[in-house]
């Protein structure tokens, strides 16, 4: 969707509910007016070639006689453009032209609310006051002749000139594609890419932040406004909500660490604060919640426990500032009828600070507090693992905090870079655009100033016929400043993917309850699955060992006892499990069966449906 | 036992020095030394900044972590830091950080009562300690003195109040870049330009005009009353190599060349106002002795292990 | 989560010697010098200091891992002198050349603010 894209609404410009039926009648009116045959039922009336039906909002109002119908068309869109007209301004011409095998002909007029539409010049129409702003919607669009204002005529042929023109070249893009600068440099899959990734930084979201209750935001702490800029960061302001970060970047293959996307940063940058971070997470404590004790739990501590008041105040909520680390408790509730009380733990291992407290008073009556919001902050500061980005879809993966010291510094002022990012990363993937980028901010910022970067900019053409902005000679000016050799800047996005809230590591833990195998999640602490893929792989290489130990010993490896008699190994009495006695003969394991439980829990349910299993115990040895 | 010494006796001759600032050149040395310099005087020379903070209220906007980052890299007098302990080796308090050998403690209290915005900066700082207080920036000159010019913490408007309780530490760069007294230290190899004369006789004035132009640094010119290229200022160049290619386009190669004189650098010191310039090198230099003799060999040291050799090494995690 | 903690990097370990050799078990005079807590600022310097030794046939040394903050020099020598011996020698020198280099610059330092 372009950005200059909106919706037909019911209201007018001045919030009133539009009148439709009186708007339809208008049309109809005009449209009779310039010669449409209105139509009547139980008439047939001619087809195409000959003449071509009109619909109104769907319902064929009546057929036009097709040598008229461009005129008729140019003639609404003119009363459409114009305001003193009935005609609105957001009414759809799709006017399908008769062609071989194309789509039926006909004109079809759209008045309806909730269509997109979108501005475009009326080129046809002379006007010199901007009056010749045209709304067009979807379904007219691909039939009409739209000419992109860059002095060229696009390739069209006389036969059909351009009847409408684009207000800018920009008007294609949508608005996460116009914050990439000089875009029209970039390899087009790039500039994807990064449409993708401008949705996903670590980004200064809003401004209103302590009195907001999210249930998660990510919060970059310092960051900044880039040096190179599209017009669109201005039009949008854009400004009070950056991104990302400007960052001295190397483009250096250095210690091998920037290889395949990872990137190096500099361990003393991060600690004077560059990409610092937060996640804000909301807990909502609802105590009117739950069916049964309704009005009867209150937030409160008991002034006699002293396990949890360090951390819990004696309103039975968390002190603000004070920091929670996992498992431990920041809330606690009393039951007043039944006296019992419940404390609230934090969940997972990860510190977390409270950040505030805000209590929800839902209705009058109910003066006491009932819901109760808990706001906490996970600092989110860079590590190794953490995902970062450019503005040219490229991007990586820290892979070293690298000291200030070891870095390569400039002889002449010093400086050491911010950022490393591998050479390689270019030739392939051509987004000519972030060189140019890394040029123009490093002059940006010598300059003090900022460098426009609105793509296809030296293409308009302004009333003199000069182009509008001098992009290519402020290159040629910068170049004269650059030719001392040094590092880069760039504007530096922190995407929110971050190893802390995503590594998963498990050695033992948790299991199933009836397979007795590890459980996955990795909020629950399990285990990775090791799936089919992997003991193919497995399989190919002939680990044998390994694949006995993902999928037998590390996994549901049971020991249990054989009836000899009958040989099941189910039974009614209770077991208690004795000592082992651990005899190894020759080099074998002792005699007893290691199955995998979950054959037992098989062999338990096939039992239910009066199937019967037996192992002959006699001679028994190893596993299944 | 004692070998033919191969000492060398470097040499400095200081060009500019002001507190904050110093250029010198090092010369009859090798690049090792230039750079172990440079590297100690960024991460190794201690200073003290603030390490542990006990905040009492924050109703400012910034959370307690930011305050906490930001007072911590806010630069404080450091001619004790030499003398004063580790606080993780200090005997008097067992490291927790709350003695006078070891630890400096600062409050801040700032409250807004107005309705204009409250700038609570570096300067709002109470040190219980008079030589380490906050680095003092108004006595530069082309600024208003009248005005205090603290390093800004946080705003504050009305009603909102810090306050707060810190501990500043010892500490090195090397553990966190906040105790870095360094704002830059570079070196670079002093050029040695030599212009073949014969070749450059046979330019044009024009051609020597655009050769000089050719550099983006003004390292040459052309003497107006000989019209003769002459080399003004060797230390500008920056081994950009533009005015050997130009000197390649112009089909005259070798018309220059330039060399980098090993064993002769140019420094530049830049201190963050924590120490003197002229203190920093010289308790870089402190310290890299205290380096050397920290892993010299003595009585005590003891062969590895060396039953597997080269393996034993290596399942030692070597 | 697993990172090294921020003193690792210059805190020697209890128990931990700073220094350790190991001779090579098969060229005499050649020996592995293990430095913990120390990078290339120590390292470097050493090595080229070495190198002015005419009697060390070869010194370099290495940073195993950047998550390993110790060093590795290694130094082989003639029959003349032994890796041990040079490896002080070597230290001793840079020892001087420090005092000197601290004493001229004190030298310069009086100079100049006496000059302003």
């Amino acid at each position: 969707m372009t950005c200059t894209c909106r919706i037909t609404s019911y209201y007018n410009s001045q919030g009133n509910i539009r009148d439709f039926f009186k708007i339809r009648m208008s049309i109809l009116d005009v449209l009779v007016g310039v010669g449409m045959t209105t139509s009547w039922p139980k008439v047939d009336y001619a087809g195409p070639p000959r003449a071509l039906p009109v619909l109104l909002d769907g319902c064929v109002i009546g057929s036009l006689s097709s040598g008229e119908a461009d005129k008729v068309v140019a003639h609404l869109r003119r009363l459409k453009v114009s305001a003193a007209s009935v005609i609105p301004d957001d009414l759809e011409v799709g006017y399908v032209p008769l062609s071989l095998g194309g789509t039926y002909p006909g004109l079809y007029l759209f008045t309806s609310p909730s269509r997109f539409i979108r501005p475009v010049r009326n080129i046809s129409i002379p006007s010199s006051d901007g009056k010749d702003i045209e709304h067009i919607g979807p379904f007219e669009q691909v039939f009409m002749e739209i000419k992109c204002p860059d002095g060229g005529n696009g390739g069209r042929s006389t036969t059909f000139p351009a009847t409408h023109e684009e207000l800018m070249p920009t008007a294609m893009l949508s608005v996460v594609a116009n914050l990439t600068p000089w875009s029209d440099h970039n390899q087009s899959p790039r500039n994807m890419y990064q449409c993708q990734m401008a949705k996903q930084t670590m980004a200064f979201s809003l401004q209103a932040l302590h009195s907001r209750a999210d249930q998660k935001l990510y919060h970059l702490q310092t960051p900044q406004t880039p040096i190179v800029r599209t017009k669109t960061y201005t039009k949008y302001g854009l400004d009070d909500y950056p991104s990302g970060t400007n960052a001295i970047v190397a483009v250096l293959a250095y210690t091998g660490y920037d290889m395949e996307d990872a990137m190096i940063l500099n361990k003393s940058a991060v600690e004077r604060g560059m990409c610092r971070g937060q996640i804000y997470q909301t807990e909502t404590i609802d105590l009117c919640e739950g069916k049964s004790n309704q009005g009867q739990r209150i937030f409160k501590r008991e002034h006699s426990d002293k396990a949890i008041s360090s951390f819990v105040d004696s309103d039975g909520l968390p002190y603000v500032g004070q920091v929670i680390h996992g498992n431990e408790p920041y809330c606690s509730t009393i039951n007043q009828v039944t006296n019992s009380k419940r404390v609230y733990n934090h969940k997972g291992s990860e510190m977390a600070i409270v950040d505030y407290v805000a209590v929800d008073t839902k209705n009058k009556q109910h003066l006491q507090k009932k819901r109760v919001n808990i706001r906490f902050r996970h600092p989110r500061n860079p590590i190794i693992g953490d995902k970062f980005s450019s503005r040219h879809g490229q991007k990586g993966v820290c892979s070293q905090l690298w000291p200030d010291i070891d870095m390569p510094f400039s002889g002449v002022t010093g400086m050491r870079p911010d950022l490393i990012i591998n050479p390689h990363a270019f030739p392939s993937r051509m987004t000519i655009a972030m060189l140019l980028e890394s040029v123009a901010a490093k002059g940006g910022s010598l300059h003090g100033k900022f460098v426009d970067a609105t793509p296809f900019s030296d293409a308009v053409k302004g009333a003199n016929g000069k182009t509008e902005t001098e992009s290519e000679s402020l290159v040629d000016e910068l170049g004269s400043m650059l030719r001392a050799r040094g590092f880069n800047y760039h504007g530096v996005e922190r995407l929110r993917h971050m190893v802390s809230d995503k590594y998963q590591v498990r050695a033992t833990g948790q299991v199933d309850q009836i397979t007795r195998q590890p459980i996955k999640g990795r909020k629950r602490g399990g285990g990775i699955r090791f799936g089919e893929m992997e003991r193919d792989s497995m399989l190919a290489h002939g680990a044998a060992y390994l694949l006995h130990d993902r999928l037998h010993t590390c996994s549901d490896y049971h020991i249990a006892d054989v009836c000899s008699l009958c040989g099941s190994i189910l039974t009614t009495a209770i077991i208690q499990p004795q000592k082992r006695v651990v005899r190894e003969i020759g080099g074998l394991p002792p005699a007893r069966a290691p199955k995998k439980w979950e054959w037992r829990s098989l062999w338990k349910k096939l039992f239910w449906i009066r199937f019967f299993h037996r192992v002959e115990a006699v001679g028994f040895l190893g596993g299944i | 036992m004692e070998g033919i010494s191969y000492q060398r006796f470097p040499k400095v001759k200081i060009r500019e020095l002001k507190d904050d600032y110093a250029k010198f050149e090092l010369r009859d040395t090798d690049a090792s030394m230039a750079n172990a310099l440079r590297r100690v005087m960024i991460s190794e020379v201690p200073t003290i900044a603030i390490d542990l903070v006990e905040i009492e209220v924050n109703s400012s906007v910034l959370n307690d972590e930011f305050i906490a980052h930001r007072l911590g890299l806010i630069p404080l007098t450091s001619e004790r830091a030499m003398s004063m302990r580790f606080s993780r080796d200090c005997d008097a308090c067992d490291g927790d950080g709350q003695c006078e050998f070891c630890s400096v403690e600062f409050h801040l209290r700032a409250k807004c009562i107005s309705d204009q915005t409250l700038d609570v900066t570096s300067k709002d700082l109470y040190s219980s300690d008079h030589t380490v207080v906050p680095v003092d920036f108004t006595d530069n000159a082309g600024y208003d003195s009248t005005e205090p010019r603290g390093i800004i913490i946080v705003k504050l408007r009305r009603g909102q109040e810090l306050r707060l309780r810190a501990i500043a530490r010892k500490g090195i760069g090397k553990d966190h870049a906040k105790w870095s007294p360094a704002a830059t230290v570079t070196f670079m190899y002093e050029p040695e330009i030599h212009i073949n004369e014969d070749l450059m006789e046979s330019l044009t004035l024009e051609e020597k005009l655009s050769f000089v132009e050719s550099s983006p640094t003004k390292v040459f010119d052309i003497d107006p009353n000989t019209q003769q290229v002459v080399v003004v200022d060797p230390e500008a160049y920056t081994y950009d190599d533009e005015v050997l290619k130009k000197a390649e386009a112009m089909g005259k190669p070798g018309l220059v060349e330039i060399y980098a004189k090993e064993d002769s650098f140019i420094f530049t010191v830049e201190s963050t106002g924590a120490i003197k310039a002229s203190q920093l090198v010289l308790n870089a230099i402190e310290i890299l002795k205290q380096k050397l003799d920290a892993v010299r060999l003595s009585e005590d040291t003891v062969e590895a292990d060396d039953q597997f050799g080269e393996l034993g090494a290596h399942m030692r995690g070597g | 989560m697993n990172a090294p903690d921020r003193y690792e990097r210059f805190v020697v370990p209890e128990g931990t010697k700073k220094v350790s050799y190991e001779r090579d078990t098969k060229i005499i005079n050649a020996a592995t010098f293990t430095i913990e807590r120390e990078d290339h600022t120590i390292g470097n310097i050493l090595r080229m200091q070495l190198h002015g030794d005419e009697n060390v046939l070869f010194a370099g040394y290495k940073l195993p891992h950047p998550l390993q903050y110790k060093i590795l020099v290694r130094i082989h020598t003639t029959s003349q002198s032994s890796p041990m011996q040079a490896y002080n020698q070597a230290i001793n020198d840079l020892d001087k050349e420090l005092d000197h280099l601290k004493c001229a610059f004190e030298v310069e330092v009086e100079k100049h603010s006496r000059d302003f």
